[in-house]
């Protein structure tokens, strides 16, 4: 139940329930203006959530409906912030079920995708990166933390995006996961261990997970070598 | 064996809300004094600060301006299809308003006519019920004294009329 008293804290703290409040007075400008503010922090929550940049489009154009459809209901009862990545979770977990289900009937639970069960052993050091002066090439540095953070389970991997990259408090966390502070000062605790496990050898000595594939190296060839494939290639 | 497995749960925990900025004053100083004398805690502080700043290579994801848009035709549409949809569902709800007005009226009229009865007497009850009376009044008046009737009673006259009738 949402009081008086605390619809109007937050009315006067967050400019984004400001921002809402018009939205629900039917001021289309203020919603653009909100979904200026929020999409791109929204798509890419979205994105590590479900793995796909497309769908994590759609699933922000469907956040930014709901958001509006419900403009009439709304109540400052969080920051704004707090309220819309709650919706963010519910949509994400609605995705995620509806695409495990679709897993089960179509590989009858074959398949163990990245966001299926695979579990930080299958990120396990491979021998073959045991390359500790090498230099760490980004694109393939970027692949790795992709994977790291996909090896998380989703309670694990929403509050380090939303700690992370959104800067929220443990009780922020908590109201947008429906949790308690405490146990998510425990899950983000195993979420930075787990991460920590998984990075800290390719951190540390260059050697990568198992689960993300080398990068295949350019090799200059010299420009006598495609001459003679050309002359091949056109005989 | 890895060094930091030998720090317990709970205080992995506190390192990590330390990190965060999520502990009071006093815990805070507390792993701030373990930090001061502890390799170990030193050494798990700097893997779990090292790995949570690796994460800011991750690239950031931006929408443009086409996302924008789609989104909001999207809405106008959805927009459209409810106002459709109120629209068609206008006189049905119209005509679901009449019926559940005029049930209330009826319930009304029939509540208050039950009431009217239980507080205002029916004066033809009064009738009926003294009906033997009314239609014995001429003898009863010739009679015309009460204390004549309770000495004939007394007498058991009636007693002996009803016998007579059966």
């Amino acid at each position: 139940m949402i009081t008086d008293s605390t619809a109007l804290r937050y009315e006067l703290r967050d400019p984004d329930v400001r921002l809402m409040l018009e939205v629900r007075d039917d001021k289309a400008a203020a919603f653009e203006e909100l979904m200026l503010r929020y999409q791109s922090r929204v798509v890419h929550l979205l994105e590590h959530l479900v793995g796909r940049r497309g769908q994590a489009e759609d699933l922000a154009q469907d956040v930014f409906l709901r958001v509006y459809r419900s403009r009439k209901t709304y109540l400052p009862g969080a920051k704004f912030s707090t309220w819309l990545f709650t919706i963010v979770n519910n949509v994400a977990s609605n995705a995620l079920r509806s695409r495990s289900r679709r897993r089960e009937v179509n590989l009858e639970g074959n398949e163990s995708g990245p966001m299926g069960a695979n579990p930080l052993a299958e990120m396990a050091t491979a021998a073959s990166g045991l390359m500790p002066a090498r230099q760490l090439d980004k694109a393939e540095m970027k692949d790795i933390i992709r994977e790291a953070l996909s090896s998380l389970n989703e309670r694990q991997r929403l509050a380090v995006l939303l700690s992370k990259f959104e800067d929220m408090s443990y009780a922020d966390i908590a109201v947008t996961m429906e949790l308690s502070p405490e146990a998510v000062k425990s899950l983000l605790s195993r979420a930075r261990e787990n991460l920590r496990e998984v990075l800290e050898p390719y951190l540390a000595n260059g050697v990568r997970p198992a689960g993300v594939p080398q990068k295949e190296p350019k090799i200059e060839r010299p420009a006598e070598q495609d001459a003679a494939q050309e002359k091949i290639r056109t005989k | 064996m890895d060094p930091q497995s030998s720090l317990s749960p709970e205080l992995r925990e506190e390192l990590t809300a330390y990190l965060d900025g999520e502990l009071e004053a006093r815990a805070s100083q507390r792993i701030e004094d373990l930090l001061a004398v502890d390799p170990a805690v030193q050494d798990e502080v700097r893997r779990l600060e090292r790995a949570w700043q690796a994460l800011d290579e991750l690239p950031r994801a931006e929408v443009d301006a086409a996302f924008t848009q789609s989104t909001v035709a999207m809405l106008a549409v959805q927009l459209e299809e409810e106002i459709d949809q109120r629209r068609a569902t206008l006189p049905a709800r119209r005509r679901r308003q009449w019926a559940i007005a005029a049930a209330v009226g009826l319930a009304t009229a029939v509540l208050g006519f039950l009431g009217f009865r239980e507080i205002v007497p029916d004066p033809n009850e009064a009738l009926v019920r003294d009906l033997g009376i009314l239609e014995s009044i001429d003898a009863y008046s010739q009679i015309g004294e009460y204390e004549f009737l309770r000495l004939l009673a007394d007498e058991e006259v009636f007693a002996q009329e009803v016998s007579d009738g059966q």
